[in-house]
């Protein structure tokens, strides 16, 4: 099937005005669908074998933005979308919505939320359909065909509807924070078990930090905040890239650069200055101050840490010093270093960590 | 629990109800894009009165070039063949299809292998039931090869015999995932697949455990499959056609429900048949070689007409020629 120009388009706007009016109401989305008239996109003098085709690929556009990773607003959206399309379609008998297998349960999850959030009249409008017998019950999700495509096309999906994507949270969950701190107590225990004061671990075998687990914790819930805090500048960028014109955008990017050169002297400046000392396990290998003028030759600092160090955080820092000039550009936030012995750099996620 | 209101309106609200609309007409005044690229110069409206838009600028070309605006009859056949088993019932209630039956949707390719078939590779498309045995696709598959007639026959054309290959070589298998299902019903039917299997066995070639099993002991529900996956169905002993399942699916309402008419044919690839030389009217049922009496080399002719160049009034032989009845691929249009 080939695609249908500009029906992605039209679906995107239809759903980003929905996402814009802040409701899940389906007055709202039917107020939004009048004013557009929505249900004229069959309309065009087209015979039956061509009209089912265009309307199965139609079914299937709307369809891809029922199902995660897109945010709950815009899956309520192509709820009532979906619903518009399958009952304004001109086929006869009409052509179905395909549910795919591994996506049932999802869609189950979602319709129970929507029941508990009290949303009855998405809740309706998804029975309404299931009563209409309106979905395929599929092995996949799209439906075969062979044409070699020229370009090999790839799917677009629009930033901001998608949910931020939630991998560090999925990674660090309940569970696996409470498995850390059962094994780190079990550690601790047995530590004190082989060592001659039984009462503690000895000093020897301190090789990781003790609090590391609420550390980490600390670090999720933070990268979590960030992650809002991103999106929100996100689509507050956007909305200012509209209307800041050409003169204005170039006056910004050269103060920007001269931003930016006084953030890396001062960060160069920083990073220089400080310096930490070794944690327990290194301390074979304390960090020297070396002066260095200029800044090529850091990398040629004796510490390995120190060495490493600055890259990373010129980066962040900069990057953050930036943000407040330029909504544009959104860093990682920098976690400043504790100022005890034990703590090293944190959150450099390329170097391995040995906590 | 629910709103009453949703009950009588909820469909009315995504329409205007305020005039009666033509779904051939686009509407004038749409911002939708989709239809920007629609627009039909319709003749009330000689004149669009915006610019360019994209299906709109595909019907104002179609309008012009076009000269009868009708379906032809391949686009007729097609839409046929996709909506000919939609809805059925049957008239036993004991052949209805049961809920929870899967419909597997296969693509079976032709055989030939030609260049200008480098991207689109023609095929037919039939719907089976999970329940059904493999012997049954096995038997709605229709390929030209199973009617081909063997035999020189100049010396004697009218005693073609009746005899066509489907009859003679009732051997066939499918392969799927390892293991070769062999169409063991009649007596004439050998294992095709023994070959392969021994070959494969012969030395470590990397193919695993190749197994051969019968093809009528076996149903859809009971093999593993991989959708787009390519799979071989072999008959005639060397005419071999690629199937692909494309969708597998559970039954729906608006299928056919009439288990007697699946497996269902429903996209099919015309395939324009070859006319005989002579009147170029008739599809050719006789081509010779090495014909005297003819142009070129192979030659096809119509049944009349070779008989009219070929023979002359008692039937004797004319000139020298080697024929052998035809069969048309586009038979099965």
């Amino acid at each position: 099937m080939t695609e249908v120009p500009g029906l992605q388009a039209d679906c995107e706007e239809l759903l980003g005005a929905f996402r814009e009016a802040d409701t899940v109401r389906f007055e709202r989305f039917a107020e939004l669908w009048r004013e557009r008239r929505f249900h004229t996109v069959f309309y065009g003098r087209i015979r039956a074998l061509e009209r089912n085709k265009l309307t199965k690929k139609t079914l299937e556009v709307a369809q891809q933005y029922f199902l995660p990773p897109y945010t709950f607003q815009i899956r309520v959206g192509a709820l009532y979308l979906l619903y518009g399309l399958y009952n304004t379609q001109l086929c006869q008998p009409k052509q179905k919505i395909r549910v795919a297998l591994k996506d049932w349960p999802e869609i189950h999850k979602f319709q129970q939320d929507l029941i508990d959030s009290q949303h009855y009249d998405a809740a309706y409008i998804f029975r309404t359909l299931r009563l209409a017998r309106a979905f395929h019950f599929t092995a996949m999700p799209k439906l075969l065909n062979y044409r070699t495509k020229k370009k090999f096309q790839e799917s677009e999906c629009k930033e901001e509807f998608k949910d931020p994507s939630n991998r560090v949270n999925s990674l660090i969950t309940n569970d696996v924070l409470e498995e850390l701190m059962n094994i780190h107590d079990h550690y601790q225990k047995m530590k004190c078990v082989i060592s001659a004061d039984k009462s503690q671990p000895d000093k020897a075998l301190s090789l990781i930090k003790d609090d590391f687990v609420v550390t980490l914790k600390d670090i999720t819930l933070e990268h979590q905040e960030w992650q809002q805090k991103r999106m929100k500048l996100f689509i507050n960028a956007k909305e200012t890239d509209e209307i800041t014109n050409k003169k204005e955008e170039r006056t910004f990017l050269e103060s920007e650069g001269s931003e930016r050169a006084n953030a890396l002297a001062r960060i160069k400046y920083r990073s220089y200055s400080a310096v930490v000392e070794a944690s327990k396990s290194r301390r074979h290998r304390q960090v020297k101050l070396e002066s260095s003028e200029s800044g090529s030759c850091y990398g040629k600092s004796p510490s390995k840490k120190n060495s490493r160090r600055p890259q990373p955080a010129r980066r962040r820092d900069e990057v953050q010093v930036a943000r407040e000039t330029v909504t544009r550009h959104i860093g990682m936030p920098v976690i400043m270093e504790e100022d005890n012995s034990d703590e090293e750099g944190v959150s450099l996620p390329k170097r391995k960590r040995r906590c | 629990m629910y709103n009453n209101y949703f009950l009588c309106s909820s469909i009315g609200v995504l329409m205007s109800s305020d005039k009666e609309e033509d779904p051939d007409v686009i509407p004038e005044d749409s911002s939708l894009l989709t239809l920007q690229y629609v627009v039909m110069v319709h003749s009330q409206h000689p004149e669009p009165e915006w610019g360019g838009r994209i299906r709109k600028k595909a019907l104002e070309k179609r309008e012009e070039t076009i000269i009868v605006d009708r379906a032809c009859r391949q686009e007729t056949l097609a839409y046929e063949m996709e909506s000919h088993a939609i809805g059925k019932r049957p008239d036993n209630p004991t052949d209805q299809v049961e809920e929870g039956e899967l419909l597997l949707t296969l693509n079976i390719f032709y055989p030939v292998i030609f260049q200008k078939h480098k991207d689109h590779k023609p095929y037919q498309t039939i719907l089976v039931l999970g329940s059904q045995k493999l012997t049954e696709l096995r038997d709605s598959i229709s390929c030209v090869s199973d009617l081909q007639i063997g035999g020189e026959f100049s010396s004697q054309p009218d005693q073609a015999p009746e005899h066509i290959s489907k009859d003679l070589y009732k051997s066939a298998f499918f392969y799927f995932e390892g293991i070769f299902y062999n169409d063991r019903r009649y007596p004439e039917c050998r294992d095709l697949s023994r070959t392969v299997i021994e070959w494969s066995q012969s030395h470590d070639r990397g193919y695993g455990n190749l197994q051969s099993v019968k093809m009528e002991d076996y149903t859809f529900n009971d093999l593993s499959l991989k959708i787009g996956f390519p799979y071989l169905f072999c008959h005639q002993g060397n005419c071999e056609h690629i199937i692909i399942i494309t969708d597998i699916r559970l039954i729906h309402h608006d299928d056919c429900l009439d288990k007697n008419l699946y497996p269902v044919l429903i996209k099919k690839h015309w395939l324009c048949t070859r006319k005989c030389f002579v009147c170029k009217m008739y599809t050719a049922r006789w081509v010779t070689n090495e014909d005297s009496l003819a142009p070129e080399d192979p030659c096809f002719f119509c049944d009349v007409c070779f008989r009219m160049l070929h023979y002359d009034a008692e039937g004797n032989k004319l000139g020298d020629f080697l024929a052998y009845p035809y069969v048309d691929p586009g038979i099965f249009n």
